[in-house]
C-alpha cells in the first residue's frame, strides 16, 4: 500500500535535485533510522470509564509483543507470536464519533454510543504511551473504525487506528512517528497490537547492544495470529510505478509493486527504552497495489492536524522456496493517513511517514478463507513516476485464526518448532 | 411509472385530486390487459459463484497491469453459475415455510460491479467515480458488462444498480447485495426482447455472488412462454443453508379490486395504494438447445398485501437511458387457509426503476414494467425479527390497473425457520 498517489507532495524538481544530492541508498538509510517495534495492550480489569458506551477513558498494560514470521513454503504461512513482559502503561481517551465528524485534539465529540452491530468511527482524543518507570514516552491524538466481527465463535468488536504522536517526552522528546493499532474493544478496554513507527534520525532511541530476552507471558489471544514483514522497493522492471487512467483519460492514481521481505522488530525497556535497528530479510514475496487520495482534489500536504487521507487495494503474494505463488491476499485501505516528513540529513527530499487499515478482502493458496484485518506504518520519499520512490513498509496482518493454522510454536530451548 | 395519460401536475407542483388520472379505467378490457402482462418469459435462477474465478477476476480484464482493477478494490467482478430455482410457498397455522430446491446449471451469470457514490445516477453511457469497496458500509453500485447466458445462443446483457447492505446474522458479519437492471439487448430468443432482471443474494467470502436472480422478459410472440409443464428440475445439494426466498406471484383479486391515490408524499410525486393477492408459484424453465422455454403454474392463496407507490406522476415514461425512480411501502400479511394471520412483513422499494410499456395488441394501452428491492423492515407473528430483503419484478396495466407481479422475500435464514425441510432436497 502506498499513499504516494497521485499528487505530488512537494516540489518536484527540487525534490529530483535533492534525489541527485543522495543517493537511494542513503536516502533508504535514512528513512530506515527508526525506532520500529510491537506493543500489545492488555487491560487491567481497572476502572473502565467513557460515559455509559460513548468511550474508554483507561489505563492499560503495555507488553513486549514479537512477531517474527517464518519463510513461507508451498504449504503455508506462519509466524511466531509472543506475548512477552510488561514495558509500561497507556493511558487512553477514545471516544466514538458520528461518521462525519471531523476529529480535532482541539476538539471534543458529541456523545455518541458504541453500537457493536454496525461499523463506527472513533477518536483516539488522548494516548500516553509511558515505558519503564514513566520517564520515556509519547502523547499522541488519533482516529480509528470499529468493525464487528466474528472469530472463531465470538463476537468482537475489531478496531483499526492510525494514531500520530503529538508530544514526546524523556528519550522521545523531539521525536515525531505514527503508530496503526489494530485489536478487540472489550468490556475491560482495547486488547490488541500496536504497531509503532517512530523516527529516529540521531540515533538515541536505539541500541547496537543486546537486548534482555523477551520474557514470554500467557497468550491473550490464542484465536488471532499476527503476521508481520516488510516491503521495499526491487529492482527491475516489474518494480517501476506507473499511472493509473481512469476511462475518461484522468489519472486516478498510482500502480506501486513492491517486494516483500522478511522483517525483526525488536525493543525492551528494562534499562529505559531501547530498540534494535530493524532488520529486513530475504525476499519472500510481491505486492501490486494501486492507491489514491480519499478526497478528489484535497492538498497533498498532510499535517498532523490535517493529514492527507487516502485509500487502496493491494495483493500480497507470497513465494514458497521454488519461487512460486504459494498464498496471495488481497485487501482494502479504508483509511490511511499521510505526514509529510523531513530528513535532517536530506532536507529536501519529499520524505512521508503513514499509517493505515483496512479488511483483509479474501485470500487465495493457503490463505484461502482467511478474514481479518491488514494495517501498517511506513516511510517513504517519494518523487511522482519515473523519479525515485524509496520505501520501508512496516505490514501487519492480524488473521483470525481459532485453528492455529498461521501460528508458528515458539520454542525457547530449541529455537524455532 | 408514468401512465402516459395524466393530467399535469398543479402549478403548486403537487398534483391536486382532480388532475389526478383515473388508474381504474378501462381503455381495454380488464382480463385483456392482464393476459397481455403474462405474455411474459418468467425466469427463476440461482446463482452460484464459478469456484476459483476470484483467481481470474479483474475489473479491467484489458489492461491487467492496472491495479486498480483488482477485484474488491473498487468493484466486484463476479461470475456465477445460473441454476433453475424453486422456492414453493406454503402458508399454514404454525408457519411459513418455502419448498426450496436449486437445480440443473442453464447457464451463467457475469457482471462488474463498480462502487459508486450515493447519489451516482443510472447512466448507461459512464463508468461511475472510483468508490472504495468497504464491506461495513451500504455501498451503491452499477452494473456494467452484466450478462446472463443461457447455452451458446441466447443471452442478454443488462446495465442495472444495486446496493450492499451489511449486517450481523447470529454476530457473524453478512454482506448482502441486491441490484435491478435493464435488457439492453440480447442475443437468440432474447433478440430484440424487453425484459427486467432482478437478483439479491450474498456476497460470499471469495467475493462471489450467491442467490436468487430474477428474469423477466416480453414474450408478445410467445415463442418462450410454454403452456405446457416443463421437465421437472433436477435438485442440487444445497449451495446456501442460510438463505431463505419466498417467491410470490401477485395480482389483483379480481377485476373490481381498485387502485387508489393516497397522500401526497411532497413534491410532484404521488402515492398509488395497490391492493394484491398472493399467491404460492413455481416457475419453471429450462435451458435447451432451442433456446429457452418457461412456464408458471400458480399455487395457493396466501394472504393479502397491500403496497404504497411512490413515483413521479409527471416523469415522461421510463426508457432504458432515463428510467423513472420509484420507491414503496408494502406490507405483506400471510394467513393460514382459515384465514388467520400467521405472520406480517414490511418492507419496501428503496432502488426502483421504471419504464414505459406497450402493447402491440392494445395500441393507446399504458404500461408501465418497473423492477426494484429494498430491505425488510420488520415483521410480525412467524415473521418476528426478520431480516432479508424484497424484490419485485413487475408489469402493469394503467386504466385499468391489471398487475402482474413477481416478488420474492429474501429472508436470512440459518435456523431454517422458513424452509421446508431440513435443507436437503
Amino acid at each position: 500500500m502506498s499513499s504516494s498517489t497521485v499528487a505530488t507532495p512537494r516540489d518536484v524538481n527540487s525534490a529530483q535535485a535533492s534525489a541527485g544530492k543522495a543517493s537511494p541508498e542513503i536516502i533508504q538509510r535514512l528513512i530506515d533510522q527508526v525506532a520500529g517495534f510491537n506493543l500489545f495492550v492488555v487491560p487491567e480489569g481497572g476502572n473502565t470509564s467513557g460515559g455509559n458506551g460513548t468511550g474508554l477513558v483507561l489505563s492499560e498494560a503495555l507488553h513486549r509483543f514479537d512477531v517474527t514470521l517464518q519463510p513461507p513454503t508451498s504449504q503455508g504461512l506462519q509466524a511466531t507470536n509472543i506475548f512477552g513482559e510488561s514495558v509500561g502503561k497507556v493511558d487512553i481517551r477514545w471516544f466514538m464519533v458520528p461518521d462525519a465528524f471531523v476529529a480535532r485534539p482541539d476538539r471534543q465529540p458529541p456523545a455518541t454510543q458504541l453500537d457493536p452491530s454496525i461499523s463506527q468511527r472513533f477518536v483516539m482524543q488522548e494516548t500516553t504511551f509511558s515505558f519503564g518507570d514513566g520517564r520515556d514516552g509519547f502523547r499522541t491524538f488519533g482516529t480509528g473504525r470499529t468493525f464487528p466481527m466474528l472469530v472463531g465463535n465470538e463476537s468482537r468488536v475489531v478496531v483499526g487506528g492510525i494514531g500520530n504522536l503529538t508530544e514526546g517526552f524523556g528519550k522521545f522528546r523531539g521525536h515525531e512517528g505514527n503508530y496503526t493499532i489494530c485489536g478487540d474493544l472489550t468490556p475491560d478496554g482495547f486488547k490488541g497490537n500496536v504497531l509503532v513507527r517512530i523516527q529516529d534520525n540521531n540515533g538515541n532511541l536505539r541500541t547496537q547492544s543486546e537486548l534482555p530476552p523477551i520474557q514470554p507471558q500467557g497468550d491473550p489471544d490464542p484465536q488471532t495470529t499476527y503476521l508481520l514483514w516488510t516491503a521495499q522497493k526491487g529492482t527491475g522492471s516489474d518494480q517501476e510505478n506507473s499511472a493509473s487512467f481512469g476511462p475518461d483519460g484522468q489519472l486516478r492514481g498510482l500502480n506501486i509493486p513492491t517486494q516483500l521481505k522478511l522483517v525483526e522488530l525488536d525493543f525492551a525497556a528494562s534499562n529505559g527504552f531501547q530498540a534494535r535497528d530493524i532488520k529486513v530479510g530475504e525476499v519472500i514475496g510481491r505486492e501490486i497495489g494501486f492507491g489514491r487520495g480519499s478526497v478528489p482534489g484535497a492538498t497533498p500536504a498532510g499535517t498532523a492536524l490535517s493529514p492527507f487521507l487516502f485509500e487502496g487495494v493491494a495483493r500480497y503474494s507470497f513465494f514458497d522456496s521454488s519461487g512460486r505463488t504459494a498464498g496471495a491476499i488481497t485487501t482494502n485501505v479504508l483509511e490511511g493517513r499521510r505526514f509529510d516528513m523531513q530528513l535532517p540529513d536530506a532536507p529536501t527530499a519529499p520524505g512521508l511517514r503513514f499509517g493505515f487499515f483496512g479488511p483483509i478482502l479474501y485470500g487465495q493458496g493457503f490463505f484461502k478463507g482467511c478474514e481479518g484485518m491488514f494495517y501498517g506504518a511506513t516511510a517513504s520519499v517519494f518523487n511522482p513516476p519515473p523519479g525515485d520512490h524509496i520505501i520501508t513498509h512496516f505490514y501487519m496482518a492480524r488473521i483470525n485464526d481459532p485453528q492455529g493454522k498461521f501460528r508458528a510454536i515458539f520454542a525457547r530451548e530449541q529455537g524455532w518448532a | 411509472m408514468n401512465t402516459q395519460s395524466v393530467s399535469p401536475p398543479s402549478p403548486s407542483g403537487q398534483p391536486s385530486a382532480s388532475s389526478l388520472p383515473d388508474v381504474n379505467a378501462q381503455i381495454y378490457p380488464f382480463d385483456m390487459v392482464l393476459a397481455m402482462l403474462d405474455e411474459t418469459a418468467n425466469f427463476s435462477m440461482f446463482a452460484i459463484p464459478v469456484s476459483g474465478y476470484d483467481e481470474k477476476a479483474s475489473l479491467t480484464p484489458a489492461n491487467p497491469s492496472d491495479w486498480f482493477g483488482l477485484s474488491g478494490g473498487y468493484g466486484i467482478d463476479l461470475l456465477s453459475e445460473l441454476h433453475r430455482f424453486e422456492a414453493i410457498v406454503d402458508a399454514r397455522s404454525d408457519g411459513v415455510r418455502a419448498s426450496q430446491a436449486v437445480g440443473q446449471s442453464t447457464g451463467k451469470f457475469h457482471c462488474l460491479c463498480l462502487f459508486s457514490p450515493a447519489d451516482f445516477k443510472w447512466n448507461t453511457r459512464q463508468t461511475p467515480p472510483p468508490m472504495i469497496f468497504d464491506p461495513w458500509r451500504s455501498q451503491r453500485f452499477v452494473m456494467q458488462e452484466c450478462e446472463a447466458t443461457f447455452g451458446e445462443k441466447t443471452s442478454c446483457k443488462c446495465y442495472g444498480i444495486g446496493r450492499t447492505f451489511p449486517l450481523m446474522v447470529n454476530g457473524r458479519h453478512v454482506l448482502m447485495a441486491a441490484a435491478v437492471a435493464n435488457v439492453m439487448s440480447g442475443t437468440g430468443k432474447f433478440e430484440g426482447r424487453e425484459g427486467t432482471l432482478i437478483c439479491t443474494g450474498t456476497i460470499t467470502p471469495q467475493l462471489g455472488f450467491m442467490g436468487n436472480v430474477n428474469l423477466r422478459v416480453r414474450d408478445n410472440e410467445d415463442n418462450i412462454v410454454s403452456e405446457n409443464d416443463l421437465p421437472p428440475i433436477e435438485a442440487i445439494q444445497n449451495p446456501d443453508r442460510d438463505n431463505t426466498f419466498l417467491e410470490l406471484r401477485l395480482l389483483k383479486k379480481n377485476k373490481h379490486v381498485k387502485t387508489v391515490f393516497g397522500p401526497p408524499p411532497g413534491g410532484s410525486l404521488v402515492s398509488l395504494v395497490t391492493p394484491s393477492e398472493m399467491r404460492s408459484v413455481r416457475y419453471s424453465y429450462i435451458g435447451g438447445g432451442r433456446g429457452p422455454r418457461t412456464h408458471m403454474e400458480i399455487g395457493q392463496v396466501l394472504g393479502p398485501m397491500s403496497a404504497t407507490v411512490f413515483f413521479d406522476l409527471g416523469a415522461p415514461p421510463g426508457t432504458a437511458e432515463t428510467p423513472v425512480p420509484f420507491t414503496t411501502q408494502e406490507l405483506y400479511t400471510f394467513t393460514a387457509p382459515g384465514g388467520d394471520t400467521v405472520g406480517t412483513i414490511s418492507c419496501g422499494v428503496v432502488e426502483g426503476i421504471s419504464f414505459g410499456l406497450k402493447f402491440p395488441q392494445a395500441p393507446g394501452q399504458p404500461g408501465v414494467r418497473f423492477a426494484g428491492f429494498g430491505p425488510i423492515q420488520g415483521g410480525t407473528g412467524v415473521f418476528a425479527g426478520a431480516q432479508g430483503m424484497l424484490t419485485v419484478n413487475s408489469l402493469i396495466g394503467i386504466s385499468p390497473h391489471a398487475l402482474s407481479l413477481m416478488h420474492c422475500l429474501h429472508l436470512i435464514d440459518p435456523n431454517h425457520r422458513y424452509r421446508q425441510g431440513t435443507g436437503g432436497y
